[in-house]
């Protein structure tokens, strides 16, 4: 089970509203790359993880992207608060603002709803664990393109640090399948999922 | 014996905490409320107690596992295992 810590994780105190730079960021809140999808991967996959200490691995990982799905929330929350109705509308912010207000709901930067058609949980730990690197990677990236669409110094530092979790994740996630591997019957030559006997 | 004892740590530490989450959530709305305060700070009391006599036998938490051989968070069972 969980508790909760009154604290962000990593501090996020954004100074000057940007609903642009909000419409960018909140795709790794809900979109097919970011944080939520990144948990409920981790957190639905450990079930059938059969080595103890990579569903260890995948349950503190699933926690820890809770915690950055907070701090993305914050990010969001903090740019797009205090705006005037002028910028919202010469922003390009309105579409979104027409729906939500300034609520924060789990979307892409493209609009498209969050939606757990992009990540996977195959029961098969080889499969998972290389889904997992690739998850990783593919959020340094964002994060990496997201880095390239803003300036604002208060809002790189925590996009930074989001972005070097990935990378620390992607390793241990590569230690993980390797843990994995040494498991495997030696007859088992072409890596096929050795958690299921049918 | 020892597994036994594991599930009765467990039964505690799961009745402490949910008399500390109704109470919590209770003054979530009902901050003023002296007798739901101080049901609170007894089942806190009561939680912790469970919490450190759990941790003697199994790590609850990641910092209880602080300075075990071989890292015995990552070895212990796991809730989902059953």
């Amino acid at each position: 089970m969980w508790n909760y810590d009154k604290i962000l994780e990593f501090p996020v105190n954004i100074k000057r509203p940007n609903a642009k730079a909000a419409q960018i960021i909140i795709s790794q809140y809900g979109g097919p790359d970011g944080e939520l999808g990144a948990s409920l991967r981790y957190l639905s996959q450990k079930f059938a993880m059969p080595n103890r200490r990579v569903a260890g691995l995948l349950n503190d990982i699933g926690t820890e992207e809770l915690a950055h799905l907070e701090m993305i929330g914050t990010i969001v929350h903090q740019l797009t608060r205090n705006l005037s109705i002028e910028e919202i509308k010469n922003s390009g912010f309105a579409p979104y603002f027409v729906d939500h207000t300034v609520g924060i709901w789990p979307q892409a930067a493209s609009g498209m709803p969050f939606s757990s058609a992009s990540m996977q949980s195959t029961g098969d730990p080889i499969t998972d664990l290389s889904e997992d690197m690739a998850a990783e990677q593919k959020a340094r990236t964002t994060y990496d393109n997201i880095l390239r669409l803003i300036d604002d110094p208060d809002v790189i530092a925590p996009i930074r640090f989001l972005r070097e979790r990935e990378i620390v994740h992607y390793q241990r996630f590569g230690e993980a399948l390797r843990m994995v591997q040494d498991d495997l019957n030696s007859r088992n030559f072409y890596a096929f999922n050795p958690a299921f006997r049918g | 014996m020892a597994e036994n004892n594991l599930c009765q740590l467990t039964r505690e530490v799961q009745r402490q905490a949910f008399t500390a989450l109704e109470c919590r959530l209770y003054l979530d709305t009902h901050p003023d409320c002296q007798e739901a305060a101080a049901a609170f700070a007894k089942a806190c009391e009561k939680l912790d107690a469970a919490r450190t006599a759990y941790n003697e036998a199994a790590p609850l938490t990641p910092c209880a596992a602080a300075g075990s051989r071989n890292w015995s968070w990552g070895c212990t069972p796991w809730p989902w295992e059953g």
